[in-house]
């Protein structure tokens, strides 16, 4: 499915919901999230994608497209997140890079991490297809 | 009237200085310094490499605070020393460098003459201070000149080029005096005016989350226990850059370990900076946000020796040019008389929690049983076997960022490493580690090394064997130029080039050389080897045969800094050659 489309976004959901272990991570980090994934034009990516979600209770509660008002702000090009998905980058060290920019209580965000980074790997559980010339890493969707 | 050589006067000016080791390799133009220097209270220790050479006389630097000497001869000698005099400057240490140079008559400029080489333009940018020494009689003038340029201000090497007819000459030894030390150079460090401390004052006391981030300088000054002092005292948290590591104990409930997440978020969260002796290079992310706050709202107050350093990569809110040492003790003493000691502050259980997670997982890692060995393993046994002051050595590439995850730092002037210091050089730790157990003989000194790195010094564990010095090398053995592999793995799609070594057993090589050696390729079986190697009192490699394919987290980080601003690598932009 197509990466950020709405399909994905139900599938991430699900995903999220049923791993037990990030549960565990995240029990007590409530939190409310946007992600901007900036469009390349040049790289074949015409458009960008918003999308948030928030999280109670270890469980993913809401998830949508479009901007509302979160947490935490996370924003990078669309080649950066493919890098965190694909696991070509960790997400710490896109940030370290400033390669993602995040607004939000920074000591938070750093606590945050490990458990974003296992996250991460799970939506690698996900078909996944991307625009432009990231449609070279496309996920087959194995786990 | 007794008549002396040009070497002789030398070595009465190094005697007053209390120089006790000269390290170099000889050569024929040196004939009348040797001569003097043999039987004098000076030692010549000789090594295989001027480059090695230099590297331990900055390590004998490093650890004792004192001025390190290096000779090497004309041309080839001088051409040689260059790659050890480089990350001296660097990273700040006070070395004199002589160099023989051709007679006066035939040099500058040279008309053909066998090895000659305009040294004095060759160590220009690689010292703070050089001259040609064309007189007998300057000698002394410009030995005193050197030592004093080399230890006042901000210390860093220093080059005298010696013609060999100067070093021959003779004179009459009334005709010079060589003085003591007090009456050519400072001894006593320069101190802020109390307008500064004032107004420095009064900014840390209105801060609510200040930090304390010290660099090499802190160490360079011996002003350890004064950063320890303000930061109990006031319980402000401590960074360091890398090279100002050991200011602080690793585990002082107010350290926070470098690049840990817990140094990040007091760096990112302070409301006020407090730099000493830094000048916040790439591993410090030069100041930047998001690793530090934003300019204009996290203010900075930043304390250097030397002003070129003061707001060099962010802009400061105060600016001091003083002696860490002096600086802060009048700082300090100023506070203590205004308010009491603080009791805690709330951030810093949150900055430890996180510095403790993201150590954690390295700690974790460093227990792993499998084979063939994890990196971390075989770092963590050599940092456990040894005592807190041990003086321990780190070099290669890969796995100096290994060593930086579990490698704990206690004493300050106890971390020894070019590969993780301004210069990047790899290739110091053999000498390194020869120069700091010379000045300190009585202690623990270990090396951990990449087998690249090591290969730089391989023939100076003779040099150790002759000293009889016991110092135990941990090789990492991949096999490769690992860090660069990496890169390639990461970047090229496994295309390699000029990364890969034959197999080679290091611990063989040693035995060669009277050293002791063994390989260890189980990691339960570390430890003894480890200890064995201590017991032997013999200079002992450890071949350590590691997993070659893992690769530090942090290296795309680091890579990211040292290639900011390049083209992305040649994949994807094949990727969008065919877009178009
Ligand atoms: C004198 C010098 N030459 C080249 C480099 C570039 N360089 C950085 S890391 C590295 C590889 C080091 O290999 P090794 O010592 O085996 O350590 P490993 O990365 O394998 O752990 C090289 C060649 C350098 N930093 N210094
Ligand atoms: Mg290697």
């Amino acid at each position: 499915m197509r990466f950020g489309s709405n399909e994905y976004l139900q599938k991430v959901k699900e995903i999220t919901n049923s791993d037990e272990k990030y549960e565990q991570m995240v029990k007590n980090e409530d939190a409310t999230y946007t992600f901007i994934i900036e469009p390349e034009p040049e790289k074949g990516v015409k458009d960008g994608i918003v999308l948030g979600y928030s999280m109670k209770n270890g469980k993913m509660v809401d998830i949508w497209p479009g901007e509302r008002e979160t947490d935490f702000v996370i924003s990078g090009s669309y080649g950066v997140w493919v890098d965190l998905v694909t696991g070509r980058m960790g997400v710490t060290s896109a940030f370290l890079q400033r390669k993602l920019r995040i607004r939000g209580e920074f000591s938070r965000i750093l606590k945050l991490s490990k458990p974003t980074e296992y996250w991460i790997q799970l939506l690698r559980k996900i078909p996944t297809e991307f625009d432009g010339v990231y449609s070279k890493f496309n996920i087959g969707g194995e786990s | 009237m007794t008549r002396i050589t040009g070497g002789e006067v030398i070595k009465r000016v190094l005697e007053k200085e209390g120089v006790r080791y000269v390290f170099g390799v000889p050569g024929d133009q040196l004939y009348p310094l040797l001569n003097a220097i043999r039987g004098s209270s000076i030692e010549f220790i000789t090594f295989h490499d001027e480059a090695s050479a230099a590297h331990a006389a900055d390590a004998y630097a490093r650890v004792t605070g004192r001025i390190g000497v290096v000779i090497g001869t004309v041309g080839p000698g001088g051409a040689n020393l260059v790659g050890g005099v480089y990350p001296a400057f660097a990273e700040g240490i006070p070395l004199l460098v002589i160099t023989a140079q051709n007679q006066t008559f035939r040099s500058y400029p040279d008309h053909g003459s066998m090895q000659a080489l305009d040294q004095y333009l060759l160590f220009k940018p690689i010292t703070k201070w050089n001259a040609v020494v064309n007189s007998w009689g300057r000698i002394v003038e410009l030995m005193e000149r050197a030592v004093r340029e080399a230890l006042t201000g901000a210390p860093g090497p220093v080059h005298l080029d010696f013609p060999s007819d100067v070093l021959h000459a003779t004179g009459d030894e009334n005709e010079i005096k060589v003085h003591d030390p007090e009456s050519y150079r400072p001894v006593l460090q320069t101190t802020a005016s109390q307008e500064l401390i004032e107004k420095a004052v009064k900014m840390i006391l209105n801060s609510k989350n200040p930090v304390i981030h010290a660099g090499g300088g802190v160490l360079r000054s011996g002003a350890e226990k004064e950063v320890l002092e303000l930061a109990e005292y006031l319980q402000i948290p401590v960074t360091t850059s890398i090279s100002g590591r050991g200011t602080i104990p690793e585990d002082h409930p107010l350290c926070l370990i470098p690049q840990s997440f817990g140094a990040i978020a007091a760096q990112a969260e302070a409301d006020l900076v407090i730099l000493v002796g830094t000048k916040l290079g790439d591993l410090d992310f030069w100041g930047r946000p998001p690793i530090w706050g934003e300019e204009g709202i996290q203010k900075v107050i930043q304390i250097d020796i030397s002003g070129g350093n003061i707001a060099l990569n962010r802009h400061v809110d105060l600016g001091i040019v003083g002696d860490a040492k002096e600086t802060l003790s009048a700082i300090l003493k100023r506070i203590k008389s205004i308010t009491g000691p603080v009791e805690k502050r709330e951030k810093n259980q949150e900055y430890k929690t996180l510095e403790r997670q993201w150590l954690s997982e390295y700690e974790e890692i460093s227990t792993s049983d499998s084979i063939p060995i994890h990196p971390l393993r075989a770092i963590g046994e050599m940092r456990s076997f040894y005592p807190r002051d041990a003086i321990s050595v780190i070099d290669g590439g890969n796995t100096t960022v290994w060593a930086h995850y579990i490698n704990r730092i206690y004493c300050p002037r106890c971390f020894i490493s070019s590969s993780a210091g301004d210069s990047g050089h790899i290739g110091t730790g053999v000498a390194y580690a020869i120069g700091a157990k010379i000045a300190y003989p009585e202690k623990d000194v270990y090396c951990i090394t990449g087998d690249g790195a090591f290969g730089y010094g391989l023939m100076e564990l003779e040099t150790a064997k002759r000293l009889g010095l016991q110092i135990t090398f941990m090789v990492l053995n991949d096999s490769s130029w690992g860090m660069i592999k990496s890169g390639q793995t990461l970047y090229y799609d496994k295309k390699y080039v000029g990364v890969d070594f034959l197999e080679i057993r290091y611990d063989e090589i040693a035995r060669a050389m009277g050293c002791f050696g063994e390989r260890v390729t189980d990691p339960k079986k570390l430890r003894d080897a480890i200890k064995r190697a201590k017991e032997s009192g013999l200079p002992a490699v450890i071949d350590v045969k590691i997993d070659p394919e893992k690769i530090p987290p942090d290296f795309q980080t680091l890579a990211s800094i040292w290639l900011e601003g390049c083209e992305s690598p040649p994949r994807e932009l094949e990727e969008m050659k065919k877009l178009q």
